[in-house]
């Protein structure tokens, strides 16, 4: 009964005040739409850009790194003292090139729940020639229906069909810059050679344009086994293998429970392209002190109108305190004022906030692959709004209803 | 004997000190019987307010002692002053001081609401029998601010009695008041003291309103007269 005595007050505390409590609503409303916005954006932005990065690069990598330093396992063998060690020009020598069993490791790194995909690589550095016109580019052995599961590369397609490179062993799908280099088109044949003077001619079956100047200017794609051919090696023999999973930030722990099981160096994406991570985690941290910055201000409006509120209402709150309302009481009072801003602010904030992300999301925006601007809806975007925007105001109704608990009521009524 | 004595003070002493320091209440002491009418007169700045704020419990910063019925006030928590003012004492001010936004009725209804010993049916029964005691049954469900200030006064004066308090506090009950509503107030006051026992303490400058009580207390410079 006694709570309902104070809401009661509460309650016409602001309906007696209805502009103020409209405008301090409203900042409400503003700092968490724009929470919502600049983490929505900042998310979306991190996506797409993970979406351009993996359209080429894996989670995770396989590939045959040159051996640990062990050098100082000399050093400290003579490590005795009066001894002083000279080594002299170390060298970590690589006996073995690329993955001589690939077929096991793409075995061993399905059975794990976490991946998505695996595809094994034959990578190569060769010159696209078409008569005296030479250029240097990367030439991958791939398998079709495998390496379209971790990169999408068959969407990409901008002549042709990316599934015939599986059936053609001499066919080749290049990038749609190299192809223009080389004044190339379908059905023409380019001629590959490797590193080690190697000749191949292969035919032109498709043409791919991704948005990445690297692939379109510089990838050729060929059937697995004949890179393989261009370079003589065994039939599990891959350069790398690649591996995705359900979550890539979870990288690094994945390939903490890989390394184990396999011999040659697990890297993941992180490791690989520090850039990359460090982008996300700068934007994250400039949506954190944007939408914080936002809140703290709209923290500000309600702390300043509740102040207004106890002042203009301080004649109440004497009144209440000589009929024995307790200072607790006096607290409840205020703080269910500014609770009740902070809540129906906040449920027009989520509203609103969703509303201008879809705003946004809609406007055009014609970069590499994207059409619109990016934009992610994440649940726990908007109710951490609501929550932040609940704390706030908690925070900023209370330290003016604490004010209030301490007026003197004898130093009021006597004026 | 115990039981006859309202309220008691002894050796009460005040001090001001803005702007210079200033002896507001010098040892002060007397009893007040219980249905007795007092009357707390004096000059302006002879502290006959700052000595009913003492006792009213609002007060807590002053030297002495404070006992209402038999119970000793001096150095209580505010929570408990505050409770305790809550069920034993009844105020009304020169200045009406109802919430603006309420009606009359909720206005006399919130003590008894904070107090919570009642259902809110009893209490609103209570208050309306309250309200046509004084009059002013037809003004209940208007809002404070819409009635007049004897109509006022007379709803701050329904709003004291609520909680049927042992000691009803005036602070220039009828300041602020025409003759006929003083007369209607003061005998209001004259009746609760003499046929439900209650006790009134009201500070009042008119020498009119004084003489009618059952005693009068004067003040000057902070000693009783």
């Amino acid at each position: 009964m006694i709570k309902q005595t104070n809401y009661k007050v509460a309650y016409a505390h602001l309906t007696s005040r209805v502009r103020q409590a409209l405008v301090a609503i409203l900042s409400v409303t503003f700092g968490i739409s724009m929470y919502i916005f600049i983490n929505g954006f900042m998310t979306g932005v991190n996506d797409i850009q993970a979406e351009l990065a993996f359209s080429t690069l894996p989670h995770i990598r396989i590939f045959s790194d040159l051996p640990e330093d062990r050098s100082n396992q000399i050093v400290n063998h003579f490590r005795d003292d009066g001894v002083l060690v000279n080594l002299r020009n170390p060298q970590n020598i690589q006996y073995t090139e690329g993955i001589k069993n690939a077929d096991r490791i793409v075995q061993v790194v399905s059975g794990f729940p976490e991946v998505t995909g695996v595809t094994s690589q034959v990578n190569l550095n060769v010159f696209f020639r078409n008569g005296a016109t030479k250029i240097n580019g990367l030439l991958l052995g791939v398998n079709a229906a495998s390496e379209h599961e971790l990169f999408g590369t068959g969407d990409s397609m901008y002549d042709g069909n990316w599934t015939d490179i599986d059936h053609r062993a001499d066919g080749i799908i290049l990038g749609r810059g190299l192809a223009k280099k080389l004044s190339l088109a379908t059905n023409d044949f380019v001629m590959v050679t490797t590193g080690d003077g190697v000749d191949r001619s292969f035919k032109i079956i498709g043409i791919l344009e991704t948005s990445l100047g690297s692939v379109d200017n510089s990838y050729g794609y060929v059937r697995t086994n004949s890179a393989r051919q261009l370079i003589s090696k065994n039939k599990s023999y891959a350069t790398s293998v690649q591996v995705n999973i359900k979550d890539y930030n979870r990288a690094d722990q994945v390939v903490q429970k890989l390394s184990p099981l396999i011999d040659y160096k697990v890297e993941s994406w992180i490791e690989a392209n520090g850039q990359l991570q460090a982008g996300n985690e700068l934007r994250d941290y400039l949506a954190v002190a944007v939408s914080f910055t936002i809140l703290l201000v709209a923290g500000f409006g309600i702390y300043n109108i509740m102040n207004m509120t106890v002042n203009e209402k301080i004649k109440d709150i004497a009144i209440l305190k000589a009929m024995g309302f307790e200072g607790g009481d006096i607290v409840q009072i205020f703080l269910t004022q500014s609770l009740a801003i902070g809540f129906v602010g906040g449920v027009a904030g989520v509203l609103f906030g969703g509303a201008i992300s879809y705003a946004v999301n809609s406007i055009p925006f014609d970069l590499a692959a994207i059409t619109n601007l990016p934009m992610a809806y994440r649940i726990s975007d908007y109710l951490s709004a609501l929550g932040f925007g609940m704390l706030t105001t908690f925070i900023a109704g209370y330290l003016p209803a604490r004010n209030a608990s301490k007026v003197d009521p004898v130093e009021i009524i006597r004026g | 004997m115990e039981t006859d004595i309202a309220l008691k003070v002894t050796g009460i002493s005040k001090y001001f000190y803005e702007p210079s320091t200033f002896q507001v209440l010098k040892d002060i002491s007397f009893e007040v019987r219980k249905g007795e009418f007092l009357s707390l007169v004096g000059k302006s700045g002879s502290g006959k307010s700052t000595l009913l704020y003492v006792l009213s419990t609002m007060d807590t910063d002053y030297d002495g002692e404070v006992t209402i019925g038999n119970e000793l006030l001096t150095g209580k928590s505010q929570n408990y002053l505050s409770a305790f003012r809550n069920a034993n004492i009844g105020f009304v001010f020169q200045f009406h001081y109802l919430l603006q936004e309420f009606t009359a009725l909720d206005n006399v209804m919130l003590p008894a609401l904070k107090l919570g010993e009642k259902t809110k049916e009893e209490i609103r029964s209570d208050a309306l029998e309250n309200l046509d005691l004084l009059g002013i049954k037809d003004q209940a469900h208007k809002a404070a601010n819409k009635l007049s200030g004897g109509q006022q006064q007379r709803v701050a004066i329904a709003r004291a009695l609520i909680n049927e308090p042992s000691i009803i506090m005036g602070d220039e009950p009828t300041g602020n008041l025409d003759s006929k509503n003083t007369d209607i107030v003061f005998d209001i006051f004259r009746q609760l003291a003499a046929y439900r026992g209650q006790t009134i303490i009201a500070v009042t400058h008119d020498d009119e309103f004084a003489e009618k009580s059952d005693r009068v207390l004067e003040l000057s410079d902070g000693m009783m007269a």
